[in-house]
């Protein structure tokens, strides 16, 4: 008798163990298919690398322990304003970008843009003179003075 | 020729981790995956460890100075190994049918997971969102001889959540070493290679220390239930530090487990303390899990856990010295003890952040082959051993409880709003949880042999024998028991 219940917990086991491989099998599939399908939708989520193409022009130009400023026409609300200035953080390091404010000044600055605009003035508006227009969103400026 | 540098702290590692803790219990096969997992959280974590105070000497620009340094590391790692007497168990445990069926079913398992981790790193090869805004832009400062600004809370435009001066710098200097190594600044096959190692060498951990400590069977089911974790697959490929921060909790669960059974092993409560050190070294949230895992190997060792203080000394002492060097506040934390007291006394943040950690848990699979009920099925078949036979294994909650418990804190004190900070980073908190939590658990149930027949069982061979040449030269001696 109580071989037999040993003998039926065994199966019961067995069956477990089956059915745990399978549905384990099916979980690590299933996973599979939302990442393909995740980087099928979203390539490059968060423009890291486009911003290591748009920005190439820069570290070309800028030294690689410099300071630049940063400016942008993305409305800070918007989600894209975090994420394009750490994008460009990304690309532009080790240079250190900090949005140009009263205290932060440095010699250069990178404008960032999403659509077409006066960027001389804007540049203007904020003490720096464009120095290049790499003709894709991305414009250096350096300092007046 | 980064990735001769990566192979360099691998192989470091792996010499490390075989001279410390000698041959495991079971196949041989089985206590060579043991140590090579065990390399791949050493050797990286010293070698980062080591490159950051070559950054902070000048010379973290210096292929040659990074290359000498990997050298020299496996060198140590090397002399380390050098067989040498010793008493160390030797069992050989031979496997059921059954635990080689679980082998097979979990290693299609990862191959889903590879295959996974290959269209999200070819979708997105910059990795996710705290990859390019944090541990991989540190990497770039680093690599670029600009150390300081990894530590400072000018990074990221003083903005929350993306300024954390003081984070810890493994993922990042060993990223940064590699580029250096390498002469290849930036590329993002770096910190892809690197967010493989650090998964896969928590799945073979994983399966091969329950498969040395008790089956072949078990390590297969672990396996098993983390290749179904959508909580630690999503993970892998976002090159974040978290899945690395679950490699050192299970590491140093594994190796304090491994010294109590060797009944205060020297070389192996150091190997634990090493773990437990770069535990720190990986996140903030490795702080108060190294601070209870050593306190447990004060409990468990007495006197001999001065070796795990001694072990965990170069993980600290990296977080200690950056700690030091970091400019700026750590945006998230409150800076008054009145704003800490206010926030605590706010009940819905109690029960916002409990049910946070609940939905992960939820969302930690897909209802079908969710790892939590699968883990739960398992349990209620194979059943708890007595207490008893779980004693030393149940003082190892501590320090993931210890660890749950201050991230929990972090959450009602944080100043980012807190709905934000939830959803934004409590699968990764539960990601590092993941594997120490599915090898306790299971290190706890009988293996499935125990309710086999006879004859369809594992058998357990084993005996104690003293060695004469080291881990290397031991030989087994028949003897059954019980399995």
């Amino acid at each position: 008798m109580a071989q037999r219940q040993g003998s039926g917990r065994a199966a019961a086991v067995k069956a477990v163990l089956c059915v745990v491989a399978l549905l384990a099998i099916y979980g690590s599939l299933n996973s599979y298919q939302t990442s393909v399908e995740n980087a099928r939708q979203f390539p490059d989520a968060y423009g890291a690398d486009r911003a290591r193409e748009r920005f190439r022009g820069v570290i070309e130009k800028i030294p690689a322990n410099a300071e630049l400023g940063y400016f942008t026409d993305i409305d800070p609300a918007q989600t894209a304003y975090v994420s394009t200035f750490l994008a460009a953080q990304y690309a532009l390091a080790p240079r250190l970008v900090e949005f140009l404010d009263d205290k932060a000044k440095p010699e250069f600055a990178v404008g960032n843009f999403s659509r077409a605009g006066d960027f001389k003035g804007m540049g203007e508006a904020r003490g720096y003179e464009l120095m290049t227009d790499f003709g894709n969103g991305v414009v250096l400026y350096k300092r007046h003075g | 020729m980064w990735i001769i540098a990566l192979a360099l702290a691998l192989v470091a590692g792996w010499l490390l981790a075989r001279g410390l803790t000698g041959r495991w219990d079971g196949p041989g096969w089985i206590s060579v995956l043991v140590q090579i997992a065990l390399g791949g959280l050493l050797g990286p974590g010293l070698a980062s460890v080591l490159y950051f105070f070559l950054s902070l000497a000048g010379l973290g620009t210096s292929r040659a100075g990074v290359l000498v340094m990997l050298v020299v590391l496996v060198a140590g790692g090397g002399w380390t190994a050098w067989p040498r007497n010793g008493v160390h168990t030797f069992d050989v445990r031979k496997a059921s049918g059954w635990g080689w069926i679980l082998l097979l079913a979990a290693v299609v398992g990862l191959g889903f997971f590879l295959a996974d981790f290959s269209a999200a790193s070819t979708g997105n090869p910059a990795g996710e969102w705290d990859a390019f805004s944090i541990w991989n832009v540190r990497a770039e400062f680093m690599a670029g001889g600009a150390w300081q600004r990894a530590a400072s809370s000018e990074l990221g435009g003083h903005m929350a959540g993306a300024a954390h001066p003081g984070y810890p710098l493994f993922l990042s200097g060993f990223v940064a070493l590699q580029w250096v190594a390498g002469g290849n600044f930036g590329e993002s096959v770096v910190p892809v290679a690197v967010s493989l190692v650090f998964p896969l060498a928590t799945f073979i951990l994983l399966g091969s220390s329950l498969a040395s400590k008790r089956t072949l069977t078990l390590g297969a089911l672990a396996w098993l239930l983390l290749v179904c974790s959508e909580v630690f697959a999503s993970q892998a490929a976002s090159q974040y530090s978290d899945l690395l921060e679950g490699l050192a909790f299970l590491a140093a669960l594994v190796l304090l487990d491994r010294a109590a059974a060797l009944e205060g092993s020297t070389r192996v409560i150091f190997a634990a303390g090493l773990a437990i050190g770069l535990s720190a070294w990986v996140k903030n949230e490795g702080l108060p899990f190294a601070l209870a895992a050593l306190a447990i190997a004060g409990w468990r060792f007495h006197g001999k856990a001065v070796w795990a203080l001694v072990g965990a000394l170069p993980g600290l002492l990296a977080v200690a010295v950056l700690k030091l060097v970091a400019t700026g506040h750590e945006a998230v934390f409150p800076s008054t003890v009145g704003e800490t007291v206010l926030k605590l006394l706010t009940p819905g943040r109690w029960w916002q952040a409990l049910l946070g950690f609940g939905k992960a848990v939820v969302d930690a699979g897909d209802p079908w082959g969710h790892p939590v009920l699968l883990g739960l099925a398992l349990v209620l078949m194979l059943r708890f051993m007595p207490a008893s036979e779980r004693k030393s294994a149940r003082l190892l909650w501590v320090p993931v409880v210890v660890t749950a418990l201050a991230e929990y804190g972090l959450y009602l004190v944080t100043t980012a709003d807190l709905t934000w900070h939830i959803a934004s980073s409590v699968e990764r908190l539960l990601a590092q949880l993941w594997p120490p939590l599915i090898w306790l658990v299971l290190s706890s149930v009988y293996p499935p042999e125990h309710y086999f027949a006879s004859g369809d069982e594992g058998e357990l061979v084993g005996v104690r024998v003293p060695s004469r040449k080291g881990p290397g030269g031991l030989k087994a001696r028949a003897g059954r028991t019980t399995g």
